[in-house]
Formats: C-alpha cells, structure tokens, sequence
C-alpha cells in the first residue's frame, strides 16, 4: 500500500481552485509572460486562457499602470507587494473596467525570485452602485445630503431655464461658482461661454473697463480696442462674484446693463446690445448695504429676481463624508495616486471642526494631506496643524475650543511629534519623554494620537 | 501619408489611451519614409484625437484603445487599426505591404477573423452605456 507523505497540492487541484474564485489571477514569468491565467481572468478581460498563455502581461491585461508604473514590476523590483490598488484594464471590447488589483512575488524553493502573481477584482458593480448613491446627492459638480442644498437641487432646472438673474448668496469657499456653472450648464445658453469676474479682486479703476471693454485713446494706455466681459459673454452667462465691493457709480452702470440690455464701452459713442445672462453673487448681506446706503436699492431688486443661499459647511456636515469621498477621488485621478480615505480620528477632527472657510477649506486641508501621506489613509499627522492635537481641530472663531497654547495642547504636541521623530516606536518615544511606556499609550488614547496604518 | 504608432519597450504600445511615447512616420510618395518621436507622458487621454489632429496624422495603429477614444479619433478623419500586437517595424513593414490585419499581430482576445482593420470595429458591442461610437 502506498502511503501518502506529501500533502501538497496537484497542479490540476491548484487549478481547480483558482478557477473557482471571482477573483482573476494570473501568474508571469521573470520576463513577464503569462504562465497562468484563472477563470475570472478570462471572464473580466475577454481574454480566453489559451490566446493569453505565453504572452506579454500588459498586452493581455491592458492597464492604465502598464507603461509607467506597473504592480507586478514595483513588486518584483523592490519585494513589496502591492495591495488593493485600484486602477482601469481595457478589456477586449475596448471598455474600460474599473479593478482593484493585488501582486506577490513567485519564489522557487531556494528563494529565487522565478515571477510574479497577480490578483485582481472587478470593481464594476461597486463603482456603478457608487454612482448610484452620489448620483442622488449630486447636481453638477455639487454633491450633498443637505436639506436645504437639495431644495436647491430640485429647483436649479427651473432656475436655469427661466433666463431670470439670480443672487447667490453664501461665504466664502460655499460653491457659489460652481452653483452658477450648475445654472448655466443647465440652461439654454449652456452652449455660449460662461465668464466670470471677480468685481472684489479688480480695483474699481479697472472693473469699469474690464467689463464694459473701451475703445482705442479712451485713456492714456489704451492703444487698440478692447472687448469687455459682457462682450465676451454674448449669447452666454457672466458671473458677477462679490458684487457687494462694486462701487455706487459703477452699480449705476450695471443698472442700466440689467434694466435695458444696453451698455457702452469706455470712450465710445456707439451703444451696444447685452445678450447675457447675469449671475450675481456676495458673502455680504446685500440687504444690510441697501439699508446702510453702500448698496443701490434698485440694483439689488434688480439681482435679486431669484436669490439662492449656500449654507455654510458648518450647517451641512453631513455632507463632509461625501465631499472628502468625492475630493480625494478627484485628486487620485489627477495625481495618479491611490489614497484610500481618512481614518476615524480625522473624521471626528473634521467633524468638530468650524470650516471658516468651507469647502475650499476641506479642499486645502486634503491637499495638504495628499503632499504628506505616502499612500492609505489619511492620519492627524498629514493634516494642517489646525487639525493636529487630540484629534479635535480648531479655528480661532470657535467657542469651546481653544487654539495650541494650553497645557493639554502643549503635551500632545510634544507627544506626537516625539512619537513621528522616533518612527512610532513607543519603547524609544517613552524613554526620550521620560515616561512609561503605559502611560505614553494611556496619553495617546486620550489625545487621539495613532500611529500610520 | 504620416502615420502614427504608439510605441512601447519597441512593440506596438498596448493601450493608445495611455501610451508614453508616439513614433511618428512620413512616407513619401518616393517611398522614402522620416521618423520622430513625441513625448506623450504627460496629458489627458481624453485629448489625445486632438493632439493627434494638431499633428497632422491621417493614420493611426495601435493596439488596444477605448470605445470613445476611438470614437474621437475617427471623427476627427483619422483612419484607425487598432488591436495590433508586436514589433514596431514589423508591424509597419506588414501595413506598408498591406498584410494587415495578420492574426500574428493580433492582440490576445481580439476575433481573429476580424484582426485589426480600418475603422471601430462595428458590432463588437463597443461603448455600451454611453451612448457614443457605433453599435
């Protein structure tokens, strides 16, 4: 009777079982040759097993990493697998399949590297049913959960097909542009330009001219013609940003565009017809101006057909979820980087966090991470300082919370930055601050200071 | 006739959407032929049939290519091979004797009895969803 000794795996048994996964995996030679290929491999690219045995990988698999940074050649060359990068293949109808991709190195039984192993997953179905879910917190470019942004949402088609000037009002970094962009792309101008000026960044001298364009001697530098934005603009949309610095006679002027379509370049005669729609937007209080006299009364009712108000992201944060969702994907695609979110004590910094400056400000912060972070999640470590010490991030208008000089403050600080210079080594961290080393993890707890990964 | 082809370690480059280099080649009518390379690293893919227009190529093999990368090329009068597989003056020496498409140089998974020809390939299911190119 022959007893069985080896209890290792047939070649048939091993294929058995890589064709029973959903996953596909392929294997390659050190010349990067295909030397197997699993069931879901063929499924997810469209090629069958035999057309891709023996050819080169990145012919068979199609990637966007191919040529200039490819998992299996990273892997191969530096020994570290690469884990869950997500990245497009072309499949074999020309269809670009959104995967998730894995890699390990084949290693022969004295430890030399013989190839490569690929793993990778069909992200199909997950992106499409994340399209589905943004898709119903989505107009345009704007994404929110918000009840009063939706509301917005459902009347903007409206809006933009009525032709009437709107007002949009909000702070600073509230997505004033991007609502007006969302208006006119929505409207039947969609196909002439968009313009936007921004009347608080031009001194007055200047806006004058920038808007209504002047003819060649109007003034001492103007030696040919030049078109102003509401020329420019013709058949389309201009955006009017932070109309509340435009000076009294220049708002006399803007009047008379909005009233009677008609306008005259600097130093002209000759009156031209306005065929633009106006999109005006402020963070002040028009209606205050009015009553003060900086603002004309009859300018603003002029502006102020449809008037829109942006919720500050203080008043929406049920949104920040989607929009840190949505800004780290858009700065992946742009950076070809493959950051995976923020973790848990980012979430509540963010959460407990003013935004002064709103969704600019989210953008700035994750930027910011985005320089710092090697790849993963986003730690406290990679954010602005604001963001830094026990996991709660501050500004300087918030009640309650106090801004880096208090005792607590100072101690967390100290902390991490020990704990980055010693590389998270707690045992070297503890003996440089001159604690022990349970009561340097007691403090981390409690100021919310983790480690990468 | 200027002819364009994506190249990649000296084989046709496997996709036109993210290839890094574009060897670019005039014939004659002498027969005689130049050459020159076009640095492509940097750039959207979705401009790609636009940069191609602005340099001035009727001609495009390549290997594999999206649905509306395709598409976009096309309209732009630009006649496309696409799914080809091998060495690049190999693959040029098989088009300029008009032995394309070979099922030797056919990329893996393409319907050999289609191979690389003129045009997107009609009713291989191309762009589904988005409503573009043929079907």
């Amino acid at each position: 009777m022959k007893i069985k000794t080896d209890n290792r795996l047939t070649p048939d048994e091993t294929s058995v079982i890589l064709d029973s996964v959903a996953d596909g995996v392929f294997t390659v030679d050190e010349n990067f040759t295909i030397t197997s290929f699993n069931r879901a491999a063929e499924s997810i690219t469209g090629v069958p097993r035999e057309e891709a045995m023996g050819k080169e990988c990145c012919e068979v698999f199609k990637a966007d990493i191919c040529e200039a940074d490819c998992a299996l050649r990273h892997t191969t060359r530096t020994g570290k697998p690469v884990i869950n990068r997500s990245i497009s293949i072309l499949n074999a109808r020309g269809e670009r399949v959104p995967i998730s991709v894995s890699t390990a190195l084949l290693k022969d039984k004295h430890g030399k590297i013989i190839g490569g192993v690929e793993t990778f997953r069909d992200l199909s179905v997950v992106e499409a049913l994340r399209q589905e879910v943004e898709g119903r917190y989505r107009l345009a470019d704007m994404i929110s959960r918000n009840e009063k942004m939706r509301d917005i949402f459902n009347i903007l088609p409206d809006i933009a097909q009525s032709g009437s000037t709107v007002l949009i009002e909000g702070e600073s970094g509230t997505g004033k542009e991007l609502l007006a962009r969302a208006i006119h792309d929505m409207s039947t101008r969609k196909k002439g330009p968009m313009i936007a000026v921004n009347c608080g960044a031009i001194p007055d001298t200047l806006l004058e001219s920038e808007l209504f364009g002047y003819v060649a001697g109007a003034f001492t530098d103007a030696k040919r013609d030049k078109k102003g934005k509401f020329a420019i603009a013709e058949g389309g949309t201009l955006f009017l940003d932070e109309i509340g610095d435009v000076s009294p006679a220049l708002q006399v002027r803007l009047l008379r565009v909005l009233q009677e379509r008609q306008y005259e370049p600097l130093g002209s005669n000759r009156t031209l017809r306005a065929d633009v729609r106006v999109i005006a937007a402020t963070n002040r209080d028009l209606a205050t101006l009015v009553k003060k006299g900086q603002f004309r009364s009859d300018l603003f009712y002029r502006i102020n057909v449809i008037r829109l108000y942006l919720p500050p992201l203080r008043d929406r944060k049920e949104d920040i979820p989607l929009l840190v969702d949505h800004i780290v994907r858009q700065m992946n695609l742009a950076r070809n980087r493959d950051i995976s979110g923020v973790d848990r004590a980012v979430q509540e910094a963010f959460f407990n966090h003013d935004w002064p400056g709103n969704i600019r400000e989210l953008e700035n912060a994750l930027e910011h991470a985005f320089i710092l972070c090697p790849g993963g999640q986003i730690h406290l470590h990679h954010l602005p300082d604001t963001f830094s010490f026990r996991g709660k991030g501050g500004s300087s208008g918030s009640q309650g919370e106090t801004p880096a000089g208090t005792l607590e403050d100072l101690e967390a600080k100290a902390i991490q930055e020990t704990l980055i210079r010693n590389d998270w080594n707690r045992t070297a961290a503890s003996a440089e601050l001159g604690i022990n080393k349970t009561t340097l993890w007691r403090k981390c707890k409690r100021f919310g200071i983790f480690p990468p990964g | 006739m200027r002819l364009a082809v994506p190249e990649f370690n000296g084989r046709v480059s496997p996709v036109f959407d993210f290839c890094r280099k574009l060897v670019i080649i005039d014939l004659g009518e002498d027969g005689k032929s130049e050459r020159f390379c076009v640095d492509w690293s940097e750039g959207d893919p979705i401009d790609r049939a636009g940069r191609l227009r602005d340099l001035k190529v009727d001609t495009l093999l390549c290997g594999g290519i999206s649905c509306e990368l395709a598409w976009d090329v096309a309209r732009k009068g630009i006649r496309v091979f696409p799914w080809i597989s091998g060495n690049t003056g190999e693959v040029l020496q098989a088009f300029l004797a008009g032995k394309l498409p070979d099922p030797r140089m056919t990329m893996p998974g393409c319907p050999k009895d289609r191979g690389p020809r003129e045009g997107w390939p009609r009713g291989w299911g191309a762009c589904r969803g988005r409503g573009r190119g043929p079907r």
